[in-house]
């Protein structure tokens, strides 16, 4: 009695404060996945918008994984749904957070890591803040305390935005890499990037939720002069080997992707561009379908309001 | 830098030391405290905890040579003549002035070499530059152990206590080793005293609800002063100090208010934490603050704000060299002169100069800091020498300088002078803060406010309105305790639900608007580096 009477308190508060973390929750959340309701990354939570299990693979990653593969040109020209869920300056446990949200609708049969994300340093502290954002999202999204609506008090986060580019970030802009970059792009070099442990062990984690729902993974680096090495190619052909799954470098593949570095990209060989992305999704296409067979949804019906109908908008937007 | 504020600090190394504390026995659980405290240590300075470990060896072996010379003192005041008394007294005073002096050298000695030995050196190469000589020395740069300047004063005061006789030697060693290394106190103060503090902490009681409840309640204030305020204001502060001259004397005089307000809320938001850490663990330390933004006059500041050091001031330099000898004829002198009023003035001004400059220089080496501590030595000794003044003047006028309007007009000047000292103290070097100062008088406008300039500082309408409610917040708070009332006290015998309701409203509260996440960068513990 008495061990109860000192735990009921902390009990209780731990209860209230849930219970408050939860309706706070609620009312900061977005209440769409939009700029207008206030979500910071709307185009990568797009997918959420989409109908379930309508979307065969996933690209997952940072920028340079949502400005290299355009799933609008990948479902024009073979067909394949898909959807970009990188998101600037991204971590692994955000990546693993986004994993898990992806899988809560969809189930699809290939997630394509891009490897930049891989070598982004983070730490417990990032790690724990995610996860507890995953539990309790005011943790996140608390600043929008300030743009409270009278809506926001009255609705719930339900997300209905279909994104016409599909989490894509295009850009017409062509700014010529810098020659001295160009010159040490993928030199020859047997060493390896160090990877930090939680890096290490995020990644496995993400790797084991692939295999456990029965999805195909795939680490994938896009093309990036300035922030592409040897040291990083050895390093996830390591870590390829050691998790059983592909790696492919498509820095590596200069025949079959051929990148003008000066037209290309948008920022100094950083990222693609329009014309640079279009390089690598003609390569891609068909390459995904013979290695994994995904399937052809042109002319399906069910995809016409969300897919087809949406390829004039697409080109429009990014022209 | 790791805070007090930090993750690490609340969510890892509080709970990890609570349950470590709570599971041993009682025996057991100072020296958990005390490896807890030199762990802390290393984790925010290193290696340089050896300097820490030096001071206490050092402090140590001085209070007990010091306990021996008064033990010998005394056994032969016992056997001594009545004539003779006198001529032991002031031998075994030399004798352990000596020691004090060792210990002094040594602490200080560290103190020096370590914080101020590149602003010496820089300054005499200047010196050398202006009277034409070839010879510049090279200007050093040290790695400085946390907190510093709080454990070389609170070590010192040990020192000077026991030659006080105030209190005993302490033969233990690892006992004053916990007290002077005691985590909370180590990075903000405040400069507890052996005499209040050490057995507290080396008898440690197991922890009890009431303490536990009544510290983390104390702990999120502090948390809530330092994220919603401190850090929320930190981009305008930062943005306002370094561009100044591109803004008009209002948007100047908005960054001393504002670096005034976060400087207050982020230290006495940081000693909350404090305090309610070791009131979690049953161990009461003392006050740093009292209201200070009640005070009426500068000198009465200075008694509510950084309390400890004030104090350790008062005792250790202000009154020793009050009561010296030489000041005591000059105070006869001048009082027979100068009447019984500014007579005194003279010898105490001369004694305050000492304690201001120790006190500029004490919170940095730089000319910004000593000027900071002349500037309230100006203020503080011109509010001496006008009161009779003031006085004559509002008897003459009937004014009633008991009446509220009054008491809050003196607020308020008492306020904006401490605002103007703090933008001398924030303000990137001297030569900037005259800057600031003359753009503030010269150009004094309150255009920027009316165009918007003010809401482009990296704060919005909503940060300065949280900002605003959370002040409000403080000040109620802060009235309730000037009137006596314990808060904490009153909600303690609240019923259990409305207790966990205050807990979790305070957790949320930090969670909801506390400025942490994509945006904000926290502010580095102001008075961690001192």
């Amino acid at each position: 009695m008495k061990y109860l009477k000192q735990i009921l308190p902390w009990f209780l508060t731990l209860l209230l404060l849930a219970g408050m973390l939860y309706l706070l929750s609620i009312l900061t959340g977005p209440k769409n996945n939009t700029q207008e309701a206030g979500h910071d990354a709307w185009a990568a939570y797009g997918f959420e918008a989409e109908a379930p299990d309508s979307i065969d693979m996933f690209m997952l990653g940072d920028s340079e994984s949502r400005t290299s593969i355009s799933p609008m040109e990948l479902f024009h020209n073979e067909g394949i749904t898909s959807y970009c869920c990188g998101i600037n300056s991204n971590i692994l446990c955000e990546v693993d957070d986004m994993l898990h949200l992806v899988l809560k609708e969809q189930h699809p049969k290939l997630i394509i890591l891009e490897c930049n994300v891989i070598f982004s340093p983070f730490d417990w502290k990032d790690a724990l803040e995610t996860t507890t954002a995953r539990i309790f999202p005011v943790i996140r999204w608390h600043n929008r305390w300030k743009t409270l609506t009278p809506e926001d008090f009255t609705s719930i986060p339900d997300y209905t935005s279909v994104e016409v580019r599909k989490g894509y970030y295009h850009s017409t802009y062509a700014d010529p890499a810098p020659p001295f970059l160009l010159d040490r792009y993928m030199e020859a070099s047997e060493d390896r990037e160090p990877l930090d442990g939680i890096n290490r062990w995020y990644l496995k984690k993400i790797a084991a939720t692939c295999r456990k729902q029965g999805i195909s993974l795939v680490l994938m680096s896009m093309p990036s002069v300035k922030n592409w090495t040897s040291l990083k190619h050895n390093t996830c052909a390591d870590l390829a080997a050691e998790l059983d799954i592909p790696f492919v470098d498509l820095n590596e593949m200069r025949e079959e992707i051929p990148i003008d570095w000066n037209l290309d990209t948008r920022d100094r060989g950083d990222h693609l561009n329009n014309d640079g992305m279009k390089k690598v999704c003609t390569w891609l296409g068909p390459w995904l379908k013979e290695q994994y067979a995904l399937e052809d949804h042109r002319g399906d019906p069910a995809y016409d309001a969300t897919w087809t109908d949406m390829y004039e908008e697409y080109v429009e937007w990014i022209s | 830098m790791l805070s007090y504020c930090s993750i690490e600090y609340l969510l890892v190394f509080l709970p990890v030391v609570f349950l470590g504390y709570q599971i041993l026995p009682q025996t057991a659980r100072r020296y958990f405290l005390l490896a807890a405290s030199y762990g802390f240590f290393w984790y925010l300075s290193g290696p340089l905890v050896v300097w820490h470990v030096a001071v206490c060896l050092c402090v140590w072996l001085v209070g007990l040579r010091l306990q021996h010379l008064l033990d010998a003192r005394g056994l032969q005041l016992k056997e001594a003549e009545r004539s003779a008394r006198k001529g032991i007294r002031a031998a075994y005073a030399r004798r352990m002035s000596r020691w004090v002096i060792v210990a002094g050298v040594v602490c200080f000695g560290i103190l020096l070499s370590l914080k101020y030995t590149p602003f010496f050196t820089e300054n005499l190469n200047s010196l050398f530059r202006h009277l034409g000589l070839h010879l510049q020395l090279r200007v050093p740069s040290f790695a400085v152990p946390i907190g510093i300047s709080f454990y070389t004063l609170q070590a010192m005061s040990y020192v000077f206590d026991v030659q006080k006789e105030k209190l005993q030697a302490e033969r233990n060693l690892l006992r004053l080793t916990l007290w002077l290394s005691f985590f909370p106190l180590l990075m903000e103060g405040p400069i507890a005293r052996f005499g209040a503090t050490a057995e507290q902490i080396w008898n440690v009681p197991r922890i009890k609800g009431e303490n536990f409840q009544k510290g983390l309640w104390r702990i999120l204030y502090g948390v809530m002063k330092k994220m919603i305020v401190a850090d929320r204001v930190n981009t305008a502060v930062e943005l306002l100090y370094t561009e100044y001259a591109s803004y008009d004397g209002g948007m100047v005089f908005l960054a001393a208010v504002l670096f005034t307000v976060q400087e207050y809320l982020e230290f006495s938001g940081t000693i909350d934490i404090v305090i309610g850490t070791g009131e979690c663990l049953g161990i009461f330390l003392p006050e740093n603050f009292n209201q200070p933004f009640f005070s009426k006059t500068i000198s009465e500041f200075w008694t509510r704000w950084h309390i400890s050091l004030g104090a350790w001031l008062k005792d250790y330099l202000f009154y020793p060299l009050s009561m010296s000898e030489p000041l005591k004829k000059l105070t006869k002198k001048c009082r027979t002169r100068f009447g019984n009023h500014y007579g005194p003035l003279v010898t105490s001004s001369i004694a305050l100069f000492a304690v201001w400059l120790f006190n500029g220089l004490w919170h940095g080496a730089g000319w910004s800091y000593i000027f900071f501590g002349m500037y309230h030595f100006a203020l503080i000794v011109t509010g001496n020498l006008l009161a009779p003044v003031v006085i004559g003047f509002c008897e003459k006028h009937k004014i009633n300088r008991r009446v509220f309007p009054y008491q809050l007009f003196q607020m308020i000047r008492t306020a904006i002078l401490v605002a103007i000292g703090e933008m001398f103290f924030r303000a990137l070097s001297l030569k900037h803060g005259l800057e600031m100062f003359m753009i503030m008088i010269r150009h004094a406008s309150v255009r920027s406010f009316a165009d918007g300039t003010w809401l482009k500082l990296g704060m919005d309408l909503q940060d300065y309105l949280i900002v605003a409610a959370m002040i409000v917040f403080v000040f109620v708070i802060s009235l309730l305790k000037e009137r006596g009332c314990q808060v904490r006290e009153q909600l303690y015998r609240r019923p259990v639900i409305v207790r966990a309701l205050v807990t979790a409203m305070l957790i949320s509260l930090v969670l909801l608007f506390g400025a942490y996440g994509t945006g904000y960068v926290p502010v580095d513990p102001i008075y961690a580096n001192f």
